[in-house]
């Protein structure tokens, strides 16, 4: 099936990504981790990591604030790719390309207009790791970040094979981990002030974005309700009308998982936006009720939908 | 399921929903309170004082600075370190520690640039210019009489051999002692003790006979 295409070939980068870095766990090379990754003593440190370090001992730190920077403009440029084509929690909580419990499509607020930016519960994390970080003077949220934790697991774990070295951390560190990320929800879409920080990098991104092509979707030319791409959105991004979506375009991770679920193959990824079509979409979707058949293609739904 | 969805969706858009829901916010407080409540609990948990690589002599500031990222350990040419565990408390979890019994620290005298964990750190976390063997004291060598063979008349002078800057010297006993004053923490003892190593040669030894211990936290 297509569907499996972009997951599979997400899930063998980030699983290369793992791997050069367990190589590197033993190498002399200073490959680094998702904490800080390079080679030697050009690092390029986790943002959310270099903020909170700077926060605590309250000085700009070069090395820090080029790593930022440097995210920043990856964001820009590319969107939060990190999420969904490096970051292992990613798949952890999608279990086989699944994906996280969604967020009802017609539960998602509605806005007067469509936004870049809209404010979640990740951002209250998010402020919540900074704030803990002034008060207590240290990156708290490091200590709890699955993320890092992950890659702290596998070192322990060739740690415990190659030296013998036991330690209650691993017991631990596989209890918050399954904590975060099995036993809360939403773990990406609702707490990850991580993927808040990276929202927040991504809202002027404009390359790279999903585009449907209006004259072959079926919702749009033959007003067949199929919401295909709605439902394989990870992060729930209602591509037809964003005004009523749970989410904006700067969140989207670039997962494809949209443009291979469509029947109709009307998704692209184009890396400029067409200006004309885009703000014409925009315009003739806002509101207008385009379903006309309810239940019309039940078999494209289910077939597609997390279909393996 | 469906069905169920798109019934209540007039309903829901009709009231005009907020931008955020009730238990969206209700999440957002409750998770914001865990990290911090989380951050508080890391802060009061017991820790106990670890040799740090040079640089990260000062607790407070290593601790503040340290991403956790390891990099540390990674680039150290005498694999002198390791990451520190949940046994030496929940805020020192990963932050770099010495670990005498794999390498020892030669303050990367043979390498230009000085000390490679500092030059590697991202985030200052280890620090300082001039970083010398003289300069820098990570800890203090101990010896435990009970477990050193050279108290049971072996001979043995491995950790005396090894140090690179004479502050271990053997008595008339032919003991090795330290001088507190010139010793810096390198771990050459440590990492040249036989005892242990080479099999439990005395009863109830669990280490080796001489060990670098973290100066009193000051």
């Amino acid at each position: 099936m297509r569907k499996l295409k972009s997951t599979r070939a997400r899930f063998l980068v980030m699983l290369a990504f793992v791997a050069i870095c367990a190589i590197g766990f033993f190498t002399r090379g200073g490959i680094g981790n998702v904490c800080a990754v390079g080679w030697d003593t050009i690092t390029l440190a986790c943002p959310l990591g270099a903020i909170l370090s700077m926060i605590a001992q309250r000085t700009a730190i070069p090395q820090a604030l080029i790593s930022v920077i440097v995210v920043l403009a990856i964001c820009l440029l590319l969107g939060r790719v990190f999420c969904s084509w490096l970051c292992p929690v990613h798949f952890m909580t999608n279990p086989k390309g699944r994906k996280q419990r969604q967020r009802p499509i017609d539960r998602a607020p509605v806005l007067k207009r469509a936004r870049t930016l809209r404010f979640d519960t990740r951002y209250a994390i998010l402020l919540a790791a900074i704030g803990s970080t002034l008060i207590l003077g240290f990156p708290v949220f490091c200590l709890m970040c699955p993320i890092g934790i992950t890659f702290a697991l596998v070192l322990l774990v060739m740690r415990l094979f190659v030296f013998g070295e036991t330690t209650w951390t691993i017991i631990l560190f596989l209890g918050v981990l399954i904590a975060e990320v099995v036993l809360l929800p939403h773990w990406c879409n609702r707490l990850c002030p991580l993927g808040a920080l990276y929202s927040l990098f991504s809202a002027g991104n404009k390359t790279l974005l999903p585009t449907v092509d209006e004259s072959s979707c079926l919702e749009t030319a033959k007003g067949i309700k199929c919401g295909a791409c709605q439902r394989a959105c990870h992060v729930d991004i209602n591509l037809h009308d964003i005004t009523k979506s749970h989410a904006t375009l700067s969140e989207c991770t670039k997962c494809r998982a949209c443009a291979e679920v469509c029947p109709a193959s009307a998704i692209t990824f184009p890396f400029l936006p067409k200006k004309k079509e885009a703000s014409q979409g925009a315009a003739s979707n806002s509101g207008k009720p385009i379903f006309t058949e309810q239940e019309s293609s039940p078999t494209i739904l289910s077939g597609t939908k997390e279909g393996e | 399921m469906m069905d169920k969805k798109t019934h209540d969706d007039t309903n829901h858009q009709g009231k005009g929903s907020p931008s955020i829901s009730r238990r969206e916010f209700t999440l957002g407080i409750v998770g914001s309170c865990a990290v911090l409540a989380l951050g508080c609990g890391a802060t009061f948990a017991p820790r106990s004082a670890l040799n740090r690589p040079p640089g990260g002599q000062d607790e407070t500031h290593l601790l503040s600075a340290c991403i956790h990222c390891e990099k540390c350990r990674e680039v150290c040419p005498q694999n002198a370190i390791a990451p520190a565990h949940l046994e030496d408390g929940i805020m020192c979890m990963r932050t770099p520690r010495m670990d005498f019994k794999a390498g020892w620290c030669n303050f990367c005298e043979d390498v230009e640039g000085g000390p490679r964990c500092i030059a590697a750190c991202p985030t200052l976390a280890l620090h300082g210019d001039n970083i010398t063997p003289q300069n820098t004291v990570i800890g203090v060598a101990r010896l435990v009489p009970e477990w050193c063979l050279a108290v049971r008349g072996t001979g043995c002078h491995s950790c005396v051999d090894a140090c690179p800057y004479g502050a271990l010297s053997l008595d008339e006993d032919h003991i090795p002692v330290v001088d507190e004053t010139i010793c810096n923490g390198c771990g050459a003892c440590e990492y040249s003790c036989i005892s242990l190593r080479t099999g439990i040669i005395t009863e109830g030894e669990t280490d080796r006979a001489i060990t670098v211990h973290p100066l009193e936290v000051r």
